[in-house]
């Protein structure tokens, strides 16, 4: 077991690292039932670290068959570094980063939101093997246990002193026909278009249309001001009741399910800032295209939360499990650069 | 006997308003838009109908308008100038009842 030097990340410098486990160490830990039980946002290890180069030389296939079993039900998230020699280590891991440094941006995430970090990690794993529909209702519901999380509670606490007021245009969504094709345009530029119960129901209006009106070819959603969507309208967050309630609005107006389904006929045009829902809500579409001054981000994990506007199901279509993980573990932007070459985007124009 | 089928486009005689029957239960009725019935996608506009200024509101894309019995239900694909209107008694956007944030 090699004891890795520790990079000082910002926030919590004092935080020591997980051990770096090689292949031979995990094998050995999952024969023992007690092995990893200190594996948990509980317990002393908030994420496991997994050195897998050269992976196959040290174990044999059936052995790290095993160990991907075991991982897979692992309750924190399990960060592989190296490149990746054998694929079935690649079935138990959640995210692949090159080096230990790469993963610190994660790992002070994981350590500051461990019950986020889990929860994310678990629904992903799960959502691998499940339809897109299946996988949203889960989404909703593991949203929803962290809406009610001690971790999104403490932000709130924090946020709470603060309040801002918006102008705010006459109507959160604005819906354009011209021919066969319908222009849906995000509508709170003053808000960089946060996602709001008013823009979520106008944008549920305006796909009904496209879902009753055969003759509509295609939309095109694309937002007007400075930005696509900054995501989750931060001033509506702890507004709810409850997250039983919170799970009930979701299944009432389920945008996500109505881009699925309608998703190859749905063309979306972002620019700069696209953040959580910003991001999510496009990639449930067949084209996805941005101006070369696109960014995109998942920032949720800072607030102990996960991404809940359907990017699990979405954004892992896209750019598959292992990508979403990272993008959602680290918060950090990815240029559209990046985006493309992930398939998270389809061109820049 | 009804003639309005759900699922039936109509268009307006006088305006660019075009809509989709969603319900239409309320029996003989007559349906129209602008002042003047709506008509089936095919057939023509007799010469010489326009706008009744009294019934020219505007329909707006992609809202729904009901009746206040709520037997009647269309939805505009299609905006105009025109107001919709059964027998004569304007309908009135239905949206869809309020729900909060869900963060």
């Amino acid at each position: 077991m090699q004891q890795v030097s520790h990079d000082n990340h910002a926030g919590t410098a004092t935080t020591p690292l997980n051990p770096l486990l090689t292949v031979s160490d995990i094998v050995r830990l999952c024969r023992m039932p007690w092995g990893l039980e200190n594996y948990s946002p509980l317990l002393e290890h908030r994420y496991l670290l997994l050195d897998v180069a050269g992976a196959a030389d040290h174990a044999g296939r059936e052995a790290l068959a095993t160990v991907a079993e075991r991982l897979r039900v692992l309750p924190c998230p399990v960060i592989a570094v190296g490149a990746l020699a054998v694929p079935e280590c690649l079935r138990g891991v959640d995210v692949v980063v090159a080096t230990v440094r790469d993963a610190t941006a994660l790992i002070r995430n994981i350590d500051e939101h461990p019950l986020a970090a889990m929860t994310l990690v678990q629904l992903l794993r799960h959502n691998e093997d499940l339809a897109p529909e299946q996988g949203l209702f889960v989404e909703s519901l593991a949203y929803a246990s962290l809406q009610g999380g001690v971790e999104f509670a403490k932000v709130m606490q924090e946020a709470r002193k603060q309040s801002l007021t918006v102008p705010e245009s006459d109507s959160a969504v604005a819906v354009e026909r011209n021919g066969d094709e319908l222009h849906i345009t995000l509508n709170r530029p003053g808000a960089r278009n946060a996602y709001s119960a008013a823009l979520r129901d106008g944008l549920y209006e305006a796909l009904q249309l496209l879902k009753m009106d055969q003759t509509l070819e295609r939309a095109i959603v694309s937002g007007a001001g400075s930005c696509f969507s900054v995501g989750g309208d931060l001033r509506e967050f702890g507004a709810v009741s409850d997250t039983a309630t919170a799970h009930a609005i979701r299944a009432s107006r389920n945008v996500g399910q109505l881009l699925l389904a309608l998703g190859a006929r749905l063309e979306f045009r972002l620019h700069r800032a696209c953040i959580g829902a910003g991001i999510e809500l496009p990639a449930f579409a067949a084209r996805v295209v941005a101006h070369s001054n696109t960014f995109m981000q998942l920032p949720e994990i800072t607030l102990g939360l996960l991404p809940g506007a359907g990017g699990t199901v979405s954004i892992a279509r896209r750019i598959g499990r292992h990508r979403t993980a990272y993008l959602a573990l680290s918060a950090r932007r990815i240029s559209a650069a990046t985006a493309l070459q992930w398939g998270l985007i389809d061109a820049i124009i | 006997m009804n003639p309005y089928k759900p699922g039936a486009r109509l268009r307006s005689a006088v305006c660019t308003t075009e809509v989709i029957v969603i319900a239409a239960t309320a029996g003989d009725v007559v349906l129209s838009c602008g002042g003047a019935p709506l008509l089936a996608e095919e057939k023509v506009a007799a010469a010489g109908v326009t706008l009744d200024a009294a019934a020219a509101q505007g329909t707006l894309l992609g809202k729904r308008y009901t009746n206040d019995a709520g037997s009647l239900e269309l939805l505009c694909v299609k905006p105009g100038a025109g107001s919709l209107a059964a027998d004569g008694i304007a309908l009135q956007v239905k949206g869809a009842k309020p729900l909060p944030s869900s963060d």
